[in-house]
């Protein structure tokens, strides 16, 4: 298929998907609602260790911005296709995907790029509260570059963490079910992406390790690439890690695939 | 003119007494605990699973917190260790939950969407006890037991002995605040009745469980009684630990017990209104 043709398809399933997504706007609605609450509980959390005298290495204004902005970033590099993909290989349902000129990779674009429209509609309001109830210490003085370079890294992180969970879903090629990995996985972002904790704040030992992981660069990078005066280096080592573990993790992923395919037996095609 | 004898007029009642009626809902329970058991020894390998990940969810609890302490040697009067005690408890609330209560909850918009429910209201039996309870999965024990050794070292580690009267009051409260999340968790559940879906609901659930893991005395007063009154997770986890350290009051778990008996008979009535809304999908 030319680009053309693919961009065609992948609008149309676009459309299909915003209306899927539009029938449960209530069920969206909600799911924005439980997302925004961890960034606000941590927020407070950190905000009371301040109040109670402890000696930070950020201040409150990075804290608040930091968490204010988080719950948008998240959305943005989000992906959800593990939680599916297994069970459309192991029931079968990929074979009708396997005789159309399309791959199943543009449903999954476009369902991902769909409800995070529908889900921003509903997320932005929430954000908008969020950020005016601290509205005194959301700051947020970042030169233009710097806008620029925030979102590059966001577009980078949901390439990533778009490929990291493709990855994961490709289990089920070879696992009767992947929830476990999928679990596993979860477990193990929910402190590594800086969500609850923001990275800066782990242990000068740990920090290290912590900049090197992969999961710094769904969207901590990004936010700190914007609110942190990272030097030169920082900045450059942070972009090539970046740009290296998206490209790595879709290169994996799509060989993973190529060699799940070769194995996939359609049990019920 | 008399009415005609059936077989069914003959027959004495289920249950005479309301004793009865428990211990009859006792041992059907004790039956699905049984059936569950035989069914995880079945799935071994997602037990298996089930274990692993209660144990990054135990490191995934306790991480934030020692985080939290390298910072500060107290928050809002509580000290690392008692907070390490906080999250065990949370452990042990979540293993329940886990192990008895969501396997049900987050079946029940199967149970409303396809007609499910028509089998359930025929049953000679509850059917909110039913719906509530039917399904178990005893490998989510495992968080009750890693969640009570870590209450254990917290409360070791920060030098408190609570006497056998705080345990039993914390236990009462706890209870209490387990019952409440049952019920809290029920009521958003049951507005399945009128719409398509809920399985966000377990998400968001999940979302504000979370706050459960630290004491409330570290959100704002309008958050606090939001967790202690709307959404109870105080009653589940910082109120029963605040009596363990001696920080409790001798009125707090007669609050719990008033307020559990009041929200459990709202929660009955809010069922049998939900249910009259019920057009059974599959007839």
């Amino acid at each position: 298929m030319t680009i053309g043709q693919t961009l065609r398809v992948i609008r149309r399933l676009f459309a299909v998907n915003i209306a899927n997504t539009l029938a449960y706007r209530a069920e969206f609605f909600i799911y924005m609602f439980g997302s925004i609450i961890t960034p606000i509980m941590a927020l407070m959390i950190w905000r009371a260790t301040l109040t109670s005298g402890a000696s930070l290495p950020v201040d409150t204004r990075y804290l608040t911005t930091y968490f204010v902005l988080s719950s948008l970033a998240a959305l943005v590099t989000s992906a959800w296709h593990q939680m599916w993909l297994p069970s459309m290989i192991r029931d079968g349902k990929l074979s009708i995907w396997l005789v159309r000129p399309g791959s199943v990779f543009f449903e999954i674009v476009a369902n991902n790029l769909a409800e995070k429209a529908i889900k921003f509609l509903f997320l932005a309001p929430m954000v908008g509260i969020f950020w005016w109830f601290y509205r005194d210490d959301v700051v947020v003085k970042a030169s233009v570059l710097r806008w620029i370079g925030f979102t590059a890294c966001l577009l980078f992180g949901a390439l990533f963490y778009f490929s990291l969970q493709a990855l994961i879903g490709t289990v089920g090629f070879w696992w009767q079910d992947a929830r476990a990995v999928d679990w596993f996985a979860g477990m193990v972002q929910a402190i590594l992406l800086g969500g609850i904790v923001p990275l800066v704040l782990f242990p000068d030992w740990a920090q290290g390790f912590v900049n090197a992981q992969p999961y710094r660069y769904r969207f901590a990078f990004a936010l700190d690439v914007l609110l942190r005066d990272m030097s030169r280096q920082e900045l450059v080592t942070g972009f090539i890690l970046q740009a290296g573990y998206a490209m790595g993790f879709a290169m994996l992923a799509r060989w993973c695939w190529l060699r799940g395919l070769r194995s996939y037996s359609a049990v019920g095609g | 003119m008399d009415t005609p004898e059936t077989r069914a007029s003959r027959r004495p009642p289920l249950d005479p007494t309301i004793v009865h009626r428990l211990r009859r809902h006792g041992r059907l329970w004790k039956r699905f605990f049984v059936m569950a058991i035989a069914r995880e020894i079945q799935y071994r390998a997602n037990a298996i699973s089930i274990i692993l990940v209660g144990i990054a969810f135990i490191i995934v609890s306790i991480l934030p917190v020692l985080l939290l302490f390298q910072f500060a040697g107290e928050v809002n009067g509580w000290n690392q260790d008692e907070v390490i005690a906080l999250v065990g408890l949370f452990q042990v609330m979540t293993g329940i939950m886990e192990t008895f209560i969501r396997p049900n909850m987050t079946r029940f918009t199967a149970l409303v969407s396809e007609g499910d429910l028509d089998p359930v209201l025929l049953r000679p039996i509850s059917s909110q006890f039913y719906v509530t309870f039917r399904w178990m999965s005893p490998a989510s024990l495992f968080y009750v037991i890693a969640g009570a050794a870590l209450l254990v070292i917290g409360l070791h580690r920060a030098g408190i002995q609570p006497s056998p009267v705080e345990i039993l009051l914390a236990t009462v409260i706890a209870t209490c605040g387990m019952i409440l999340l049952v019920c809290a968790w029920s009521a958003l559940v049951y507005i399945v009745f009128w719409t398509i879906s809920v399985a966000s609901i377990a998400q968001l659930f999940d979302d504000l469980w979370t706050a459960g893991g630290y004491p409330v005395v570290f959100f704002p007063t309008p958050l606090r009684l939001f967790l202690t009154f709307v959404f109870p997770v105080a009653f589940a986890t910082t109120i029963p630990v605040d009596l363990l350290t001696g920080r409790g009051h001798w009125w707090q778990p007669l609050l719990a017990v008033a307020v559990t008996v009041v929200v459990a008979g709202l929660i009955r009535m809010w069922w049998r209104y939900a249910i009259r809304s019920y057009a059974s999908a599959s007839s």
